[in-house]
């Protein structure tokens, strides 16, 4: 939390995957950085509970990994996996690199926007 | 002195597209992307890349398609290339045409180091085409405000 927040990024931490579901229900968040292997509720059901959101709704998924996963990950919704430990460096660089696909993605969309109103104007 | 090595991700997911991107331009590597074939295609024919990650999971075999294409017309190319694919689709790699393979979701610290390796033991080319700069280059260029100065 402390590196992500230095550079800029706003980030919320959650103990278990009960915590998890409870702050996803209240806010949006572009990525999530996701244990397996929690208690109370695992990142697999975690996982179960992000695959019944639409895509455009759930945030982009990187798994943080200790090692060989006993169950197969949706590679719809996990975009990628990080070992512990994490070279800090390079969790940051994806982590703003999943912030970079939020941001193209956006401005796809505002430009989308920008040129049907464009096109009505005229 | 040697330039960074080239690397091309071929892949046309763009939220993976782009984070590859972001993660490799951090590393000594020049980076470009293509969204599909036919850009890879352009790619390959107007620079020499080290390394080619290429998504075998696109449309109409476009992955395996791109692969045999390269390597028929550039068999001396000593290009190392990264076949990634899901590991629970049908997607075919010719492990005769690939020099590795990784399964998605991409173990991202794994894939780094991989690719950081592999692209500094490819030779350079005797008789490099004339490359443009690297999408990587321009955008750093871009953020350090001296894209226009050069």
């Amino acid at each position: 939390m402390t590196v992500l927040g230095r550079r800029g990024l706003q980030a919320e931490a959650a103990r278990n995957g009960v915590e998890a579901l409870e702050k996803l229900g209240v806010h949006h968040y572009e990525v999530m950085l996701l244990d397996l292997m929690m208690p109370q509720m695992n990142g697999y059901d975690v996982l179960t509970h992000l695959a019944a959101q639409p895509a455009a709704q759930r945030p982009l998924v990187l798994v943080l990994t200790a090692g060989l996963e006993p169950r197969p990950l949706d590679t719809q919704i996990v975009i990628g996996m990080l070992h512990k430990p994490f070279d800090v460096e390079l969790l940051v660089d994806t982590v703003v690199g999943c912030m970079g696909v939020r941001m193209s993605a956006a401005q796809s969309a505002i430009s989308s926007l920008l040129q049907t109103r464009v096109e009505d104007a005229n | 002195m040697r330039s960074e090595p080239r690397v091309l991700v071929i892949e046309n997911n763009d939220a993976l597209r782009v984070l590859l991107f972001t993660i490799l331009r951090h590393q000594p590597l020049s980076v470009d992307t293509a969204a599909h074939f036919e850009e890879a295609l352009e790619k390959v024919e107007a620079c020499d890349y080290a390394l080619i990650i290429v998504d075998m999971d696109m449309p109409e075999d476009a992955g395996q398609q791109f692969v045999s294409t390269f390597r028929e017309q550039r068999a001396e190319a000593p290009t190392f290339i990264l076949a990634v694919r899901d590991p629970n689709g049908n997607a075919y790699v010719d492990s005769t045409l690939v020099n590795a393979v990784m399964n998605k979701p991409l173990e991202i610290d794994t894939l780094a180091e991989l690719v950081r390796e592999c692209a500094m033991v490819v030779p350079p080319p005797e008789d490099p085409l004339p490359c443009p700069p690297s999408e990587s280059d321009v955008r750093t260029k871009l953020e350090r405000g001296t894209y226009l100065e050069n």
